[in-house]
């Protein structure tokens, strides 16, 4: 039981709700136990008991899953909260990184691909597309001072270029694992530096006000 | 004896007047002086320029007259540019228009007339510099470009073209310094030969030698010579103290020749320069001689002819008004100018058509001047009445040297009961009547010759009846009876044969009666009604059956009535309308009692009217004691043309009671105040000179402008050139209120010469201005103008040539041509601007509709994505689930992946598909970016090497079309995915190679190859190869066993285009 990864899905639709479960909980070293049709159900029962790893739908028609990431986070702090989205452009699936999230996955995805990442999104590596990756880079540019670090900058810059984790490790000379290292920092940080842009915005709203 | 004594004064009065009458016309002369505005009386020459303008130069200045004012020249001491002497001699102007001015030791001067300002000229003669040297008193110009000049002290020639004095000219050159010092005159008779006076010798020279000859030295012990002037081509006056020399030049003998000499004055004993000043001949023969005694004239044509001799005479106003007389001009309209020691004075010898007859001390053809009274008996002969007798101009019929006057007064002609004849009526056997001013009346009996006697009627009804009373008319009626217009005795019908007579008295206030006891004028009209004017009374009507009378008075209160009551004249024209000659106006009786009338207003030169008479073309002609007038009165318009001494119409201005008459050869005679005028209404002709224009006075806000040559910048706009000169005035918009001050140069009626103007601009056509003499403009609006000014004479002939002046006013600042450009460009930069903005408006909106639309596009491919995406996921899942539960039956699980493969493929397409959409990705580098992450993806898990090669940012201007993408997508998956599947390579790459214009885009690896014959991979091979075709590039395919494959495609940038 200690070893199993615990994930929890919020998604809408019923029967993908129903097949991802089977087949989550059916695979080994998996255990799928809470699955939610929306936010609103989903918020509580987490506040009791949070896996750790969470599936959130960003296309969910009630509460917004970019919403729901800012509440999920305030009761569940430390569970690493993965996007589902049908399309990795979206610009959704940017908002919800910005918004905390530490990662996404495709819903079409190969069932085992899909497993396969789930392992690594807990452990902490999402993979991140030159798409999302120039989005990043954007948003950083946006910002005062760009709080990532020289390597993560390479790294990012690397991942706009479309190159992949072991490409990335091969030119900067280390391992795959400190790649998806500095990936998940700049996720976080993207999370920080967004949340902060957001706080300023509002004060300014207000000061404008 | 009776007869014979009259007979004998008769014919020595007679002859007397036969030689007295062969002259010229009675002269009117016109006169002003100081009191019109002369600068100085004694006017010693007078000239008219080429623009029209007369110039007098007087003992103290030189005037320039317009026919209005006078502009006065004087000498300035501080002044360089004035005149040199306030005493002109002489005023000439040559053949180019310049107009020299002679003085009195102010040498020759040169008027400018663009500033008004003189250029002075001191010859150099030889003499030692004085006075008399300077003083120049003779100008002539010969040849063309050459000046003579005479002064006190030498003669002098100045070359026009060089503007200066000739250095010894040769026709000079004989004589001596000392001589040359007392040449004192000179003539020239052609261009060859020039007559010279030295002190009292006389030089014929020769112009082109110099040699010169005397004449006259032994023959007449001429101690003087005074003025020479032409008579005729070779021939000249020559005043000297022997007479007046005509004489001529014999080309052949080189010499003069005296023809004849001359006594202008019998009695007189030397007649030096100082007696004649002048001496012209006008264009009718006349020779006219300016002299201390008055002005003299000698008929040239007539052989025997005598001096006549014109001097002032107190008590005329328009005779000579100075016995002094200093030069003769004749102008280009007929007109005489004299300068005398009183003025200007001038008179017409454009031949009048009017004939006129008066007694003064050179004229004795009546009795005396006051003529009233006048008819025609059968034998050709006029009868003149007057206050001083009665004149008969025998022959009046015949040519006017036939004409004979007598006159004949109770002196003379015992049988003339009294010398004042007021009127002379004619009866209907055409028998004269003579009615005297007081004693009766008579008649005249002519015998077959015309000899007359006189019968007196005055004791008809008693011896003395008409002592204190006249008599104005005796009338016969067409029955026979006579009747008697008195004055103060009523109206009386007698029978001349049986003398019988009945009076009509008159009674204020029976108005069936004669309403006055002064009868004017009886008139039996065409239908037989018997009219009688009145001196108070009006107009009575009789009727002779029931001797009744109707009066018709003037009433004020009424309208149509008869407009005064003193009837002078009753006259029937040839359209049967009535007229009556009243003391104010002239009326015309439309119907019984209601009549028309005319006055001043109406055109008439007064309101005095006295008598009518219709010439043969059925004008009539009435007499006033302003001149006579010439009416028509057609279908209700009235005419009037006037007629006074002006025209040449001496017997007026004012005329008299019964002095106006038409004889039978349709003559018509007035008489007046001053005798008695004749003439014949067909030859009385317009008045052929038409006069110049000229601009005397320009006006800014009603101030005059004065002229100054050099720019003074005190704000104070001034002409460069006097206004006359200018062709051009420009002014400041704000200088816009104008006005021009003109006046014809006409001076038969100055007063009368009429104007017409015109603004090009502003007026339309042009403005009848009468004899108004000013034009005002005031607010004029900034533009070019052309102001032209015409003029007319008295009689309303225009002359056609106009004066023009051009009038530029400049716009304001803000009107100006580059004010307007200003305006232009901003309006230009407006319109431009607001183009540019709405095309960039227009643009905008066209990128967002089109945004838009991709955006719809992109969401609408993305939202069905999305669905179809949800499904596939769903079956992704379920087969997954399907694959746990096959439980190791091989075939199922095989089935399954079958399943999951294609779906995969499936979801691979639609992503590919909505990615191609999305056009940010419409270039060589996303597509390529795309296939290097779908091939780490790819290979990420597997044991191949995956690299790239050359997929660079500058890509991203390669644009492909979705299409195109699209299969660039496929073709390399499919590479991608057997790479994957089947090659067991160990490292695989992605290259992207540009050699100059094609790219090519490889896809390789180490891997075992295959087979191209191998039908399982025909199928993809025909793929790629149908797939490079659509994309309309070239593909190779490259595969060899264990030598690994490659596919490759290479494009063409420049079939790419942008």
């Amino acid at each position: 039981m200690e070893n199993l990864i615990r994930v929890a899905i919020i998604e809408d639709d019923p029967r993908i709700r129903q097949l991802m479960q089977l087949i989550v909980d059916g695979s080994p070293g998996f255990y799928c136990h809470q699955v939610f049709e929306d936010c609103e159900s989903a918020i509580p029962a987490l506040e009791k008991n949070s896996p750790h790893l969470l599936l959130l739908d960003v296309d969910l028609p009630k509460m917004s899953g970019i919403e729901g990431i800012s509440l999920i986070k305030k009761v569940a702090p430390n569970m690493n909260i993965v996007m589902l989205t049908v399309h990795e452009d979206d610009e959704t699936v940017f908002d919800a990184l910005c918004a905390g999230a530490v990662g996404y996955l495709i819903k079409g995805l190969p069932p085992d691909q899909l497993l396969l990442y789930l392992k690594e999104a807990h452990a902490g590596g999402s993979p991140m597309s030159s798409v999302i990756a120039r989005k990043v880079v954007r948003h950083f540019h946006g910002g005062q001072n760009n709080p990532l670090s020289p390597r993560e900058t390479e790294v990012l810059q690397l991942l706009c270029l479309g190159e992949n984790y072991k490409t990335i490790a091969e030119k900067l000379f280390v391992s795959s694992n400190t790649i998806k290292a500095h990936i998940k920092k700049i996720y976080s940080k993207l999370h920080v530096n967004s949340r902060a842009e957001a706080v300023a915005k509002a004060i300014q709203k207000r000061i404008v006000r | 004896m009776k007869t014979i004594l009259p007979r004998l004064i008769s014919i020595s009065l007679i002859f007397f007047f036969e030689i007295s009458f062969a002259q010229p016309n009675e002269i009117h002369f016109n006169n002003f002086s100081v009191d019109e505005g002369l600068s100085q009386s004694g006017v010693r020459r007078v000239f008219k320029d080429h623009q029209g303008f007369m110039w007098f130069g007087t003992q103290d200045g030189l005037n320039r007259y317009d026919g209005f004012e006078f502009k006065t020249f004087f000498y300035e001491p501080n002044d360089s540019t004035s005149l040199g002497n306030n005493f002109i001699w002489e005023i000439f102007e040559d053949s180019q228009h310049n107009l020299w001015i002679g003085n009195f030791g102010g040498g020759l001067c040169l008027f400018n007339r663009e500033l008004e300002t003189f250029k002075t000229f001191y010859p150099n003669l030889p003499a030692t510099s004085n006075l008399n040297e300077r003083s120049v008193k003779y100008i002539k110009e010969f040849p063309k470009g050459t000046l003579w000049l005479s002064t006190h002290a030498g003669v002098a020639l100045f070359d026009l073209s060089k503007m200066e004095f000739v250095e010894n000219p040769t026709p000079l050159k004989s004589f001596g310094k000392k001589e040359l010092s007392k040449m004192n005159n000179l003539f020239i008779i052609n261009e060859n030969r020039v007559i010279l006076v030295v002190k009292n010798h006389l030089f014929l020279v020769d112009i082109n030698s110099g040699e010169a000859h005397q004449m006259f030295s032994e023959k007449l012990e001429i101690s003087e010579f005074g003025k020479i002037a032409k008579h005729q081509k070779n021939q000249f006056w020559i005043n000297s103290s022997s007479g007046l020399l005509l004489t001529k030049y014999v080309e052949s003998a080189d010499s003069l020749k005296i023809l004849r000499t001359y006594q202008i004055e019998k009695e007189s004993g030397k007649i030096s320069d100082h007696l004649i000043h002048d001496i012209y001949k006008d264009r009718n023969g006349l020779v006219w001689f300016a002299t201390m005694k008055g002005l003299f004239v000698l008929d040239s044509k007539n052989e025997a002819a005598d001096f006549i001799n014109y001097t002032h005479d107190e008590n005329s106003p328009n005779g000579l008004p100075s016995n002094f007389v200093f030069d003769i001009y004749e102008d280009d309209s007929q007109t005489i100018w004299l300068g005398t020691g009183n003025g200007v004075s001038r008179f017409s010898i454009f031949p009048p058509p009017f004939q006129n007859f008066s007694f003064a001390k050179n004229r004795t053809e009546l009795c005396g001047s006051f003529v009233a009274g006048i008819q025609e008996d059968t034998f050709g002969n006029l009868w003149v009445g007057g206050r001083e007798g009665l004149t008969v101009i025998k022959n009046f019929d015949q040519a006017t040297d036939q004409w004979e006057f007598n006159c004949h007064n109770p002196t003379n002609q015992k049988d003339l009961k009294h010398k004042y004849v007021l009127g002379i009526s004619k009866d209907r056997s055409g028998d004269l009547w003579l009615c005297y001013h007081r004693d009766g009346f008579a008649k005249v009996i002519q015998n077959e010759k015309g000899d007359w006697r006189l019968e007196s009627y005055s004791d008809l009804i008693a011896p003395d009846y008409f002592k204190n009373h006249a008599i104005n008319a005796i009338y016969e009626d067409r029955s026979g009876v006579f009747w008697i217009a008195s004055s103060g005795k009523n109206l009386i019908k007698f029978d001349p044969k049986k003398k019988t007579h009945k009076t009509f008295v008159y009674d204020d206030h029976d108005f069936t009666k004669l309403s006055h006891p002064y009868v004017y004028v009886i008139f039996e009209d065409s239908k037989n009604n018997f009219w009688l004017g009145t001196a108070a009374g009006g107009l009575c009507k009789m009727d002779r059956e029931k001797e009744t009378f109707t009066r018709y008075a003037h009433d004020p209160n009424q309208p149509n009535n008869l407009s005064h009551n003193m009837v002078t004249y009753i006259f029937e024209d040839s359209k049967t309308r009535l007229w009556i000659c009243t003391a104010n106006g002239l009326n015309l009786m439309e119907t019984e009692g209601k009549f028309k009338r005319f006055s001043k207003k109406d055109g008439l030169p007064n309101d005095f009217t006295y008598g009518m008479v219709e010439d043969k073309n059925g004008d009539l002609w009435v007499s006033t004691n302003n001149g006579i007038s010439k009416i028509t009165f057609e279908q209700g318009v009235f005419t009037t043309e006037n007629f006074n001494s002006n025209h040449g119409l001496f017997a007026g201005n004012e005329f008299n009671q019964n002095g106006y008459f038409k004889t039978k050869d349709n003559r018509l005679c007035f008489g007046g105040t001053n005798g008695l005028s004749v003439f014949d209404p067909n030859e009385i002709k317009p008045y052929p000179f038409v006069p110049q224009v000229a601009l005397t006075d320009f006006l800014l806000f009603n101030e005059s402008v004065s002229v100054a040559p050099k720019k003074i910048k005190k704000g104070k706009f001034t002409l460069n050139q006097s206004i006359n000169e200018t062709k051009e005035v420009n002014l400041k918009h704000y200088q816009n209120f104008l006005a021009f001050e003109f006046a014809a140069l006409g001076f038969a009626q100055s007063e009368n010469n009429k104007y017409a103007y015109q603004m090009e601009g502003v007026d339309q056509d042009w403005v009848q201005s009468g004899t108004r003499r000013l034009a005002s403009y005031p607010n004029l609006k900034s533009g070019n103008y052309v102001f032209k000014i015409k003029a007319a004479n008295h009689e309303g002939i225009w002359n056609e040539e106009l004066k023009s002046i051009a009038i530029n006013i400049a716009p304001p600042p803000w009107k100006t041509w580059w004010a307007y450009l200003i305006y232009l460009a901003t309006a230009v930069l407006a319109i431009y601007g607001i183009i540019w903005f709405r095309v960039q408006n227009v643009r905008r909106v066209e990128k967002a509709k089109l945004a838009e639309r991709e955006l719809f596009r992109k969401r609408s491919a993305r939202d069905f994505h999305d669905e179809a995406g949800n499904q596939i996921t769903k079956i992704s899942l379920m087969t997954e689930i399907a694959k746990r539960k096959s439980n190791g039956n091989f075939e199922l699980n095989n089935l399954v992946d079958q399943i999951g493969d294609e779906i995969q493929t499936l979801r691979s397409g639609m992503r590919d598909f909505i990615w191609v959409l999305d056009p940010d990705n419409d270039n060589l580098y996303e597509t390529l970016m795309r296939l290097k992450e779908f091939a780490n993806g790819i290979f990420e898990f597997s044991q191949i090497h995956f690299t790239t090669k050359g997929i660079d940012e500058y890509l991203k201007t390669i644009a492909l079309s979705g299409n195109q993408r699209r299969h660039l997508l496929l073709i390399f998956k499919e590479g991608i995915n057997n790479s994957l599947k089947y090659s067991a390579a160990q490292n695989a790459q992605f290259s992207v190679l540009q050699n100059e214009e094609i790219i090519e885009l490889k896809f390789s690896d180490d891997g075992i190859g295959f087979e191209k014959e191998n039908q399982k991979n025909g199928q993809g091979l025909k793929n790629i190869k149908s797939r490079a075709e659509k994309m309309g590039v070239k593909h190779d395919i490259f595969s060899e066993k264990n030598k690994g494959s490659a596919i490759s495609i290479f494009i063409n940038i420049t079939h790419m285009g942008n």
